[in-house]
């Protein structure tokens, strides 16, 4: 059994000291513990032991954009020493959201989750960069990041399949190919044309009413069919129903799956063709670090004659990169683009094939000219037939 | 340079306004941010430097060299306006494993150069508890250590050469060589000149193989004096593990309070790392030496896995409590007065509450002393006349002493009023010629270290 605990060190050395002093500053001590100190506080005052860890940081190397920095700026602009100008605001919206930050933080906060509540704050006031307003307007209109859906054909099927907005509005080829692959695997996709965005960007933005009208219609629209669960091209989409909503106390009737975690099970048992190809893995913090999942590593694994390289940075510790699924894409992409060149530089270093399990960075690491797969094009060319 | 390398908005004004002395809390959390630039750039090439001091130089515009902002002594404090120089653009790295070598430029992360070289098989051993924030090029410009450093040395015992830009304009570029007799050591000039000379741009470091074995040993003696004498007589043995720490009694139960029957005791934790079979032979040498009741390794991992947790400072300084650190160092023989002295001399001062300890690098002649201190100011005083009266306490005691008055954090603004002290008035005559050779207009941050 222990004598002592965390804090006893502070009251043993009181104990030399006079009892008027000691009284003072524990009665101090408790009432700061009972009042408590903001976590942006605490954040804002770190020597930002986290920085290395964060992708627009390392690229443009101004302390501007560094977790403490950033929490820096949102408590200046609360205390009003910043106007909440354009200017002032826009590097809390370059923030990647990918939580990176959390991995090394003493107190184990994310500075997206540590800023939040002052862009909240900001969004009351109507504080907002230019180039966000109109993806609210798309949000809040069309419930579709890009503006109007795209006119589509419903698809009938025993699991809903939810493409995600990046998918649908750029790679649409990539919802038709696991169409077909988990048709070949027996299961029947079902598509939606009524699809709606899973609203993450209006909750990066602090517009927190129209995030939490968005989920509301999306926890709806999964009770519509009886489907058996979901599944999501989009690790960000299965983050959101999977950790973001249930923030906001809404169960999800059916489980929502990110691909290779359904596809790492169907697999299991089947005869695989061998690919013959070295690849390099580039893994979305999503599935890492937001949902601790390893399922595309475990997929990976099960795919004969691959050979997979991990690059320096992997797991939970991944440098994510960010496009659509964050608001790089809309307020500054040739921010997102450096990110891409950056992670891209590391990832070339273990092999010049990249397989990955994220939309954006299938997006970005291709318009750089890298050869990119995502998982499911590698599963399409382990099972015959499927192309 | 381009628009995206320079900025004088607002935003970015605050942000680089500051250093991480720990008193600059106090400026943050009241909004007193008085040091403010005028303008920050983001050189990316050795070249956009030269060009940033030319111009300075012809302009005299003071000029703040600016890497991790990790500095705990307001070494950067741009009082004076002027152009703040992040190098962070600067971060290639280039390992050359043969000749157990890494050039790095200035801005590289400390955190990923390490990670970077454990990814192929090396390590640089320089492992400060600023890791994750530091650069290369404040390494050495700040005569950096790190926890490893029994082992590996100092950052001036690992760098080979180094390039670094002077006014007004001009780059002297060093040649990496194991060793070189070439007259006076001019690499030696700029570790710890702390930007008063000019902008170090990029280092070349040596590595080591990752180590293949580490052995972790821990001891509980009754007093932190007893614990001194046992690494005293390890180091005279010739064994070099790579950490060796002891702590007061105060800082055993900070750290270690989850161990039974610790209260009252001295913690001193091991890591010895490298070759198996030297690794063996020192840990015996350990063993057969340090005389104390054995802990195992569960403190030492508890050490490595909380060793960057630095969170204190941001939960009681808005409470308004003043806390900092003050490394010291001195031969053994004065190690034990400088000790007792240094904790007597910043409890006397009123306000503090907590004076404590520990040692966390030795070498055969003697070792640091790094002592944290926290309090309350008294009432009509101000946090930062607490915290100026703690250190003039603290650094009229080592002078007393004769220990020196920093082991690692270097001199800054806090410390310079006592440098010409430590130096003598020949010693401090001469940097100040130094300074005024190589920077005759003096631009390159002014007021630091009193040059």
């Amino acid at each position: 059994m222990l004598e002592v605990s965390e804090r006893d060190w502070i009251f043993e050395a009181l104990k030399e000291k006079g009892l008027a002093t000691a009284t003072r500053i524990i009665t101090k001590y408790i009432a700061g513990r009972l009042k408590g100190v903001e976590d942006l506080v605490k954040c804002a005052l770190c020597p930002n032991m986290c920085k290395f860890s964060c992708p627009t940081h390392i690229v443009l190397g101004s302390e501007t954009y560094s977790p403490a920095g950033r929490a820096r700026i949102a408590y200046y602009i609360k205390k009003g020493l910043l106007e909440p100008s354009e200017e002032n605001i826009k590097p809390l919206y370059t923030c990647l959201n990918c939580n990176a930050c959390s991995i090394w933080c003493p107190f184990e906060f994310s500075l997206p989750d540590v800023i939040h509540q002052v862009k909240v704050w900001l969004r009351q006031k109507n504080a907002l960069p230019e180039r966000l307003r109109e993806v609210e307007e798309n949000l809040r209109n069309y419930r579709f990041l890009h503006g109007i859906k795209p006119v589509e054909q419903a698809r009938k099927g025993d699991v809903l399949y939810i493409r995600g907005c990046t998918v649908r509005h750029r790679i649409r080829d990539l919802a038709e190919l696991t169409v077909r692959v988990f048709r070949k695997l027996g299961i029947d996709l079902a598509t939606t044309p009524e699809e709606s965005c899973c609203g993450i960007h209006a909750y990066y933005m602090g517009s927190d009413d129209l995030f939490k009208e968005l989920a509301r219609a999306n926890m709806e629209s999964l009770r519509s069919f009886g489907w058996k669960y979901a599944i999501t091209s989009c690790p960000i989409t299965a983050y959101a129903y999977r950790v973001l909503y249930p923030r906001l106390g809404l169960k999800p009737p059916l489980k929502v799956y990110y691909v290779a975690e359904v596809l790492k099970e169907v697999l299991k048992d089947k005869e695989l063709n061998e690919v013959k190809k070295t690849v390099v893995l580039h893994e979305p913090w999503a599935l890492t670090r937001g949902l601790n999942s390893d399922s595309v590593i475990e997929l990976l694994k099960l795919i004969p004659g691959l050979r997979v390289k991990l690059p320096m940075r992997h797991g939970r510790e991944v440098f994510d990169v960010g496009y659509y699924c964050t608001l790089l894409a809309f307020i500054n992409p040739e921010l997102a683009r450096r990110v891409a060149v950056e992670r891209l530089r590391e990832l070339k270093e273990e092999a010049d094939v990249i397989v990955t399990a994220s939309p954006d960075a299938k997006i970005l690491f291709t318009e750089l000219g890298a050869e990119t797969y995502d998982i499911v094009e590698i599963v399409a060319e382990a099972l015959r037939g499927v192309s | 340079m381009g628009a995206d390398k320079v900025s004088n908005r607002p935003v970015d004004i605050l942000i680089y306004s500051h250093d991480y002395a720990p008193i600059n809390l106090h400026r943050l959390l009241n909004l007193e941010l008085d040091t403010l630039p005028y303008v920050i750039v983001w050189p990316e090439s050795v070249d956009d430097v030269m060009g940033i001091v030319e111009y300075a130089y012809t302009n005299e515009v003071p000029i703040y060299p600016y890497g991790g902002g990790s500095g705990v002594l307001r070494g950067f404090a741009p009082e004076r306006g002027g152009i703040v120089v992040d190098l962070k653009r600067m971060r290639s790295i280039e390992l050359n494993k043969e000749d157990l070598m890494v050039t790095a430029e200035a801005g590289v992360n400390g955190m990923l150069l390490e990670e970077y070289l454990n990814h192929r098989g090396y390590t640089l051993g320089h492992i400060p508890q600023s890791l994750y924030e530091s650069t290369v090029g404040g390494w050495v410009a700040t005569k950096a250590t790190g926890q490893f450093s029994t082992r590996y040395g100092g950052i001036e015992d690992m760098l080979l050469c180094m390039e670094v830009v002077i006014p007004p304009g001009r780059v002297i570029s060093l040649k990496p060589q194991p060793r070189t007799a070439t007259g006076p050591d001019l690499k030696r000039l700029f570790i710890g000149s702390e930007g008063i000379y000019g902008i170090i741009t990029k280092a070349t470091l040596k590595v080591w193989p990752y180590p293949e074995k580490r052995v972790k040993l821990s001891f509980a003696t009754e007093t932190f004096e007893e614990a001194l004498n046992h690494v005293r007589q390890i180091m005279r043995a010739g064994a070099r593990p790579a950490v060796i720490r002891i702590y007061d009694r105060v800082e055993t139960l900070r750290y270690f309070y989850w161990i039974e029957g610790i209260k009252g005791k001295s913690m001193t934790i091991f890591i010895i790392e490298g070759n198996s079979k030297i690794v063996d032979a020192e840990a015996g040498i350990v063993k057969e030496i340090f005389e104390g009741r054995e802990l195992g390794e569960e403190p030492v991992n508890h050490w490595l896995k909380t060793r960057f947790m630095v969170k204190e400072a941001s939960e009681y300084a808005p409470l308004g409590f003043v806390f900092d650190t003050i490394e010291l160092a001195a031969p053994w023989s004065k190690i034990v007065k400088l000790y007792r002295e240094v904790i007597k001399a910043m409890n006397e001062v009123e306000g503090t509450l907590v004076a404590s300890v520990h040692a966390s690098h030795f070498y055969p002649q003697g070792a640091c002393l790094y002592f944290t201190f926290g309090g309350l100011p008294p009432k009509n005083m101000s946090p930062y006349e607490y915290h100026s009266k703690v250190w003039a306490a603290a650094m009229e005691t080592v002078l007393k002493v004769g220990g020196t008055i920093s082991h690692h954090h270097g001199i800054g603004r806090v410390r310079a009023t006592w440098l010409r002290r430590e130096l003598g008035d020949e010693a401090y005559e001469l940097l100040r010629k130094l300074k005024g050779v190589i920077d005759e207009k003096g631009i390159m941050n002014p007021g630091n270290m009193g040059c």
